[in-house]
């Protein structure tokens, strides 16, 4: 129709590619200024839609992929920009999370440890006591941290299909899992071998 | 001066209002602002540069958005206007057109001969 903007970059067989790394970069980029999900998924929705079209470089057509999201949370104004990643890490419920933790690993540790020597576990209590407490304790804070990494309105949902755009890779959900379940089973073996 | 780039302080102060009046021609989506902005001669506009003014248009409350499925590709974000932003479109052209008036006036106003100028 009108005089088109450079299309013929187009069939470039990398630029898919090149795409993917680019709104990779653009989505941490924008998690990291605390945007929240929604608008981060439209941003990148815009991105993918418009680079689709034109065929254009991303760097080519929006700039680094940091220097576009501060324009875009500077566009989004005060209200919609959110907080940033380091005020939310370090909410209140953070040394929650950490003191609870601990706690609850000494409690499982300790109490592994009394049950398999006989004896009693901490302050007196029976060993499965303890054991129980503190894997409850684990168990909790574990799901609390899955909810909140999985809160609902701040998932990055394709305003166009649903799909989400930043699943988790396959391999973290057994990594959360597994790391610290090894330091457990490590704990244990320690504090059984050193006596 | 159709390939004619524009320097970005100019673009910068009227890309906001030639945007809004592009959405309140016609409903339209990011790609086509662009070429709608080119073929009026005011150079091309980078998806990065454009797409935050819509946001910005948007969040102001005189613009709103919708996505819709693409012919094949994927789907566009249509935009369209909103009473605010039609009044809003009034009023800044309005001050537009006589901002650049005083402009134009001031640059080509016949060069000022020592002591002619009145108090």
């Amino acid at each position: 129709m009108m005089n088109g903007l450079d299309r013929d970059s187009h069939q470039n067989p990398s630029g898919d590619e090149h795409q993917q790394v680019y709104l990779k970069e653009l989505l941490l980029a924008l998690r990291l200024r605390g945007v929240p999900g929604p608008r981060i998924a439209e941003a990148l929705a815009e991105v993918n839609s418009h680079l689709s079209e034109t065929g254009e470089d991303p760097s080519e057509a929006f700039g680094p992929a940091k220097a576009y999201a501060d324009e875009v949370v500077a566009a989004l104004g005060g209200a919609d920009a959110g907080t940033s990643f380091w005020r939310a890490a370090l909410r209140w419920t953070t040394p929650v999370y950490g003191l609870g933790g601990a706690l609850g690993a000494w409690l499982v540790i300790d109490g592994a440890r009394a049950l398999a020597l006989d004896q009693r576990g901490v302050g007196g209590l029976p060993a499965v006591v303890s054991l129980a407490v503190g894997a409850a304790i684990l168990v909790a804070l574990a799901v609390g941290l899955v909810r909140l990494t999985r809160r609902r309105e701040d998932q990055v949902l394709d305003p166009r299909s649903g799909a989400n755009m930043s699943p988790l890779p396959r391999w973290v959900v057994p990594l959360m899992l597994s790391v610290p379940a090894l330091i457990l089973v490590l704990a244990v073996v320690v504090s059984l071998t050193s006596r | 001066m159709d390939g004619q780039q524009w320097p970005g302080e100019w673009m910068r102060g009227v890309l906001s209002l030639c945007v809004l009046a592009v959405v309140a021609e016609e409903e339209t989506y990011g790609y086509a602002v662009a070429q709608r902005l080119q073929s009026a001669g005011l150079g091309t506009v980078k998806g990065g540069t454009l797409y935050p003014v819509l946001t910005r248009l948007e969040q102001d409350g005189l613009l709103t958005s919708s996505w819709r499925e693409g012919d094949g590709g994927p789907g566009r974000k249509f935009f369209s206007v909103t009473d605010a932003g039609r009044t809003a479109l009034q009023d800044r052209t309005a001050g537009w057109l006589v901002f650049t008036e005083r402009a134009t006036g001031l640059l080509t106003s016949e060069p000022v001969v020592e002591g002619s100028v009145t108090a």
